[in-house]
């Protein structure tokens, strides 16, 4: 057995209205930071996980950000990065 | 007449138990509290999903309670006989996410924890309930799918739900969810007794399409 570890970002679909993004945009605005850009919260999730392959690992990590991790009606998930130790 | 046995479902995290098991005394059902490990569901006609905290909203609300016994123990029973389900605050934010209602509920527009009294339209009954909730914004896709639903419809919407929806009735399953509390406008002294409107509406359709005695 490997030991792999992922780094998972997950995030509101892009159709949907996201206020706390929202509310940071208008506070950089305020304090004059910057003028035009969107942001969108998220969450991130570090993942070690034992599989025999890398392919085994990732079956593993999509199965566990479909269920767990996001709700498919209104969430996307990002593998952001993964390395075997 | 034997009394309707209802169970009211305590996941960890759950806080509005007492006064839902309470409230379903008032109304003249034989309340049970069960935890989310009880599979056997065979003697309850209604089982109640409370408002709270399950498992501390951890990941998402609602989350974690649908991968519990309890829910798979429903969604079985549900394929077998007539059961009803109700699921209040939380409640809808479970049944939402194992799939039992169509949609997701989303943070409030305003992004604050929105806790008053609102106005609802509910089968041509206007009423008020008290709303406590950071995560009520009904949201749906395939907007199609809500002409198989009741709606009960905010008159003011404080959350920028989809369409001013505060609950939704799914006729064919006899599953009803709601984000304000009804509950609360039942027992709590020096507060109003519409809540009944809700626990009446349940039980007479209980007493109707299950038992054909009303």
């Amino acid at each position: 057995m490997k030991e792999f570890i992922f780094k998972i970002s997950t995030k509101l679909k892009d159709e949907i209205k996201d206020p706390e993004g929202e509310v940071v945009e208008k506070i950089a605005q305020r304090l004059d930071i910057c003028k035009n850009f969107k942001v969108k919260k998220g969450k991130f999730y570090e993942i070690s996980i034992l599989a025999n392959s890398k392919k085994e690992a990732c079956e593993k990590i999509e199965e566990l950000a479909q269920k767990i991790l996001i709700n498919p009606v209104v969430e996307v998930y990002k593998i952001e990065n993964f390395e075997e130790l | 007449m034997q009394k309707i046995k209802a169970a009211v479902v305590k996941f960890f995290g759950t806080n509005c138990e007492k006064e839902t098991y309470d409230a379903l005394l008032n109304i003249g059902f034989e309340p049970y509290i069960i935890n989310q490990n009880e599979e056997n569901l065979n003697k309850f006609d209604l089982i109640v999903l409370p408002g709270g905290f399950s498992y501390g909203d951890y990941v998402s609300c609602g989350r974690i309670a649908k991968y519990t016994p309890i829910i798979n123990s429903l969604k079985n029973n549900l394929k077998k006989r007539k059961i009803f389900i109700l699921g209040i605050c939380n409640g809808f934010q479970i049944l939402t996410e194992a799939g039992l209602i169509e949609g997701a509920l989303l943070e409030n527009t305003s992004g604050k924890f929105i806790c008053k009294d609102v106005e609802l339209k509910f089968l041509d009954k206007t009423f008020k309930l008290p709303i406590a909730h950071h995560q009520g914004r009904y949201y749906i896709k395939n907007k199609e799918k809500l002409n198989d639903y009741e709606i009960i419809k905010y008159t003011n919407n404080p959350n920028g739900s989809y369409c001013d929806i505060a609950g939704l009735y799914d006729k064919k399953n006899y599953i009803l969810a709601l984000m304000p509390h009804p509950e609360r406008n039942l027992t709590t002294p020096f507060k109003p007794k519409e809540g009944k409107i809700i626990f009446e509406f349940i039980k007479n359709t209980i007493e109707k399409e299950f038992y054909g005695t009303l």
